[in-house]
């Protein structure tokens, strides 16, 4: 199957970024390639796999198939082993990825996309300086394709923007290491909550998760910051520990491992002739480390403003740039907000992390708005003030 | 130290416990590290000893080693 060697958008990575850039490209008439180094799109799965389904309904339709679990409520427990019961800001489902993935690049292929996996990009074609295309080998073929414009969302361990100049290395402190099992034989007390465990010792600058998939099956994992890390244990010991306690008799059906960049997104997203979307960008939200919604609007966004350039013929820094100054308006107060959230949450000691999870628990979150529990949890712990100037007014 | 050769530490690669995610490709600074479809690659020549990879990696696959000469620039 020969590759053309000339489109207008070549898209790296068929995530949930690069699928959703394929689709709204090829939507607006642009003649996309969008190519996955790996053999099978969707799989390994690398994520914990809930998502805010309504947003999602610009580009997929709802569909059973790739639903596993509905999702009523977060549940935070504390140290201590206290917890709150959180209602969702939106509705919200743990999907299964292999299939929401490849249903995703289907919907690209349906709007006019070509999609290629097994096909990586070993560097960009350059030309007086701008990025004008990739180099890609496609099962052992080296071929070149030239493009107008490029969009790399080929996740965290993206070197294209690092090829094209970006700036795209985390803080060691502003990157987690995640490690998840899919588990299965498990008594959950309520397979439609979604819990969040939190503690020094669980899991050192992170959290562990529980995300049920059925009655009897979740995803369980764990991320760590390697900078409070402790005792000389990987991310994969406190997970280890975490399961025997919580859930001694599993069994492990996959393993899935990866970093996440939470330091908020990258300021700079383009290079003349290219674009960096999802993980790539560091667009995850920072606090939780989850990105397939944000992802999503990332490769809209940069596929929007790559149709724009390519309509009026200047595919420039400047010309791409549109797609910084959305994404920073649309996103970056939240993203940084969470930021800071992220960094007063590490700082707390245990004992206070218990107090104010023992507080939420008495407030009636259903009823609030999220600026009422913050100024009442601020009458409780006056002291938090100083930290959370930054969450409030980011 | 033997003129053309430096020396510094540099990691390997336990094959049995790296889930080959890549979790330390972008946090370092050097390019030393190259996720490919099965392994992930120690470029020797290229890595500076920092260990950043070595903390970050989720299952602690990657593992220290003490200097080694490796062909390039003296000193280092």
């Amino acid at each position: 199957m020969k590759l053309r060697d000339s489109v207008d958008l070549l898209v790296i990575g068929a995530g949930p970024a690069g699928a959703t850039a394929a689709l709204v490209g090829a939507r607006l008439g642009l003649d996309v390639l969008l190519v996955e180094k790996r053999q099978e799109i969707g799989s390994p799965v690398r994520c914990a796999e809930a998502i805010g389904h309504e947003l999602v309904e610009p580009y997929i339709k709802i569909d059973p198939r790739w639903i596993s679990a509905e999702i009523d409520a977060f549940r935070v427990v504390g140290p201590s082993g206290a917890s709150v019961r959180v209602p969702p800001t939106s509705p919200t489902v743990v999907v299964d990825r292999k299939i929401f993935d490849r249903e995703l690049v289907h919907e690209a292929v349906k709007a006019g996309a070509t999609v290629r996996a097994k096909t990586r990009a070993t560097g960009l074609l350059m030309q007086e300086g701008a990025v004008c295309g990739a180099t890609l080998v496609s099962l052992g073929q080296e071929v070149e394709v030239r493009a107008k414009v490029t969009i790399a969302a080929d996740g965290p361990e993206s070197q294209v923007g690092l090829w094209a100049g970006l700036k795209t290395t985390p803080r060691a402190s502003e990157y987690y290491s995640g490690v998840q099992y899919l588990l299965s034989g498990l008594v959950l007390d309520d397979a439609r909550e979604c819990q969040y465990h939190i503690g020094s010792d669980l899991a050192p600058g992170g959290y562990a998760w529980v995300f049920p998939k059925g009655p009897d099956t979740a995803n369980v994992g764990l991320v760590t910051t390697s900078t409070f890390a402790k005792n000389g244990r990987s991310a994969q010991d406190h997970l280890d520990a975490f399961v025997a306690r919580l859930f001694p008799q599993a069994s492990v059906l996959s393993l899935i491992l990866g970093g996440i960049p939470v330091g908020g997104t990258l300021k700079q997203m383009v290079a003349d002739g290219l674009m960096l979307a999802g993980d790539a960008a560091h667009q995850a939200e920072p606090v939780t480390g989850g990105g397939i919604n944000l992802a999503m609007f990332g490769g809209d966004m940069a596929a929007t403003v790559a149709a724009e350039a390519i309509a009026s013929g200047d595919l420039s820094r400047k010309a791409l740039q549109p797609y910084e100054k959305r994404w920073h308006k649309e996103h970056g107060r939240s993203i940084k907000s969470m930021v800071a959230m992220r960094s007063v949450m590490l700082k707390l000691a245990d004992e206070r992390v218990d107090k104010l999870v023992g507080l939420a628990a008495e407030l009636p979150l259903d009823e609030m708005s999220a600026f009422d529990i913050i100024l009442r949890v601020l009458r409780h712990d006056p002291g938090l003030l100083l930290h959370a100037r930054g969450m409030i007014f980011p | 130290m033997e003129q053309g050769r430096r020396q510094v530490s540099t990691v390997r690669v336990e094959r049995d416990r790296c889930g080959i995610c890549g979790c330390c490709v972008p946090v370092c600074p050097s390019g030393a590290l190259i996720l490919h479809d099965n392994f992930l690659e120690v470029v020797s020549a290229a890595c500076t000893g920092c260990q950043k990879c070595v903390v970050v990696c989720p299952t602690f696959a990657l593992i220290e080693v003490g200097a080694v000469a490796i062909p390039g620039e003296v000193g280092g």
